[in-house]
């Protein structure tokens, strides 16, 4: 067994190729498992994934496999990390969805479940660009079934 | 690009489970607005595939059990996402039983006139307890007991209380006892209680228990004993009798933080609800009415809970 590093390209479906230690993409059990199968060749596609989004993944993985970064520094990094507009907040949930990277699913999922919390159904939509399909006879329905819920 | 196809990111382009995911991540009311945001936010699924850890582990919902007495189905009431789960236990012993109390997973349940027994429905274990006695049966209407019967730490005592116009007579055993005493109370006191069935019993062997005009008797257990004859006091003026008659039931819970006992009363008007602080202070009972409970709290209540 060789101590040097060992590499990985991934590349996202808009052709950005990412090269990267292999001891940090294996944050991604999707990536982890391609590994240990052996299924690496050279480059590891990833079609759901656009280099905008990698992007941002990379800088969380990189930030969280650094030595020697207290708690204090990385929880002021997850702040900043998540505040973002929702589309990208989307964007990082289904690729960590892809990814199989749970810290940053249930991290985003989090933020989402915030965002939702205290508001009225209409802020939410206003919030995250979401059509009401209700019809005004539906929208009562569930309104009465836990009319207290809305007060 | 950036404003064209925002309006259907979170409807249609996120996996149903996701969505699940993060519903699970909020409580109560919180999760009733989520349902009604969309079509596709209303029809996730309920039950979330894997509950965020910090759910199960500090805070254990409460769910509210209703035993349906002759078929022995059990059904689950999740009051948080108001989902009722049911549940055939197929154990004979469960039909036609009545719960009377419950503590820590275990249930005080009566059968019949004279059957009382313990059930556990996480385990199922069951803990028989002495028939009552045949001269008195089951009469009691309300029912306490002190701490999960298999307990290797302290003594469990069962206690019932039969109330009506005076002061409670009480039925007592220790788990381990061979028979039941019934302890009689003629002219005890001014203490009457019928509207509340849910005395509690504190750690120093003492039970609380609501008096119909609003005032608190505690009986207090002698000698680590269910023989020796326990002792009643009474606490609390009268509330003025148009609140008396106003009061259609009355739930009690212990108030951990304080010490003492929160009593949720419900009025006769619809959807009027009262929440008080009862708290013995030496020889007197403080009363306060709350307009708040403390620190973000939701108090669940339910009879013999």
């Amino acid at each position: 067994m060789s101590s040097s590093t060992k590499f990985l390209t991934l590349k996202t479906c808009d052709d950005k190729k990412f090269v990267l230690d292999e001891a940090i993409a294996v944050r991604s059990q999707t990536i982890k498992n391609m590994v240990e199968d052996d299924c690496v060749s050279n480059v590891i596609p990833l079609p759901n994934v656009n280099s905008k989004t990698m992007t941002k993944v990379i800088e969380y993985w990189k930030k969280h496999s650094e030595e020697g970064v207290s708690k204090d520094v990385l929880m002021d990094f997850d702040k900043a990390f998540v505040k973002v507009h929702h589309s990208i907040l989307h964007a990082l949930i289904l690729a960590a969805n892809f990814l199989n990277d749970k810290e940053i699913l249930d991290m985003m999922c989090q933020e989402v479940a915030d965002r939702i919390k205290g508001k009225t159904p209409e802020e939410i939509r206003k919030e995250f660009d979401i059509k009401n399909d209700f019809t005004p006879e539906e929208e009562e329905e569930i309104r009465k079934e836990n009319a207290w819920a809305f007060e | 690009m950036e404003e064209t196809h925002y309006d259907k990111l979170w409807s249609h382009g996120i996996p149903s489970d996701i969505l699940g995911l993060i519903s699970s991540r909020l409580v109560a009311a919180e999760y009733f607005v989520f349902h009604a945001v969309c079509k596709r936010w209303r029809y996730a699924p309920l039950t979330p595939p894997s509950l965020p850890p910090r759910l199960m582990t500090c805070s254990p919902t409460p769910r509210l059990m209703t035993l349906r007495g002759e078929t022995g189905i059990v059904e689950f009431f999740d009051p948080l996402y108001n989902v009722v789960t049911i549940q055939n236990m197929d154990i004979p012993k469960l039909r036609g039983a009545r719960i009377r109390s419950s503590k820590a997973n275990w249930l005080l349940m009566s059968s019949g006139s004279r059957g009382m027994f313990f059930f556990n429905p996480i385990s199922n274990d069951i803990i028989e307890l002495p028939d009552l006695l045949e001269e008195h049966e089951n009469s009691c209407s309300a029912w306490t007991f002190s701490c999960p019967p298999d307990s290797s730490s302290s003594d469990c005592f069962v206690v019932g209380f039969e109330t009506g116009v005076y002061v409670p007579d009480v039925y007592i055993i220790k788990v381990g006892d061979t028979e039941w005493t019934h302890h009689y109370f003629f002219d005890a006191g001014d203490f009457a209680t019928s509207d509340c069935n849910n005395p509690l019993f504190f750690k120093n062997n003492t039970i609380y228990l609501l008096g119909d005009k609003g005032n608190l008797g505690t009986l207090c257990i002698k000698g680590n004993s269910a023989t020796q004859r326990p002792n009643w006091k009474f606490y609390g003026r009268h509330f003025p009798s148009s609140k008396q008659t106003s009061i259609r039931k009355a739930y009690t819970a212990e108030d951990v933080d304080n010490g003492g006992m929160l009593v949720v009363f419900l009025s006769r008007e619809e959807g009027d609800v009262e929440v008080w602080r009862y708290k013995l202070k030496g020889k007197m009972l403080e009363r306060e009415q709350l307009t708040s409970l403390d620190n973000n709290k939701t108090l669940f209540v339910s009879s013999g809970g």
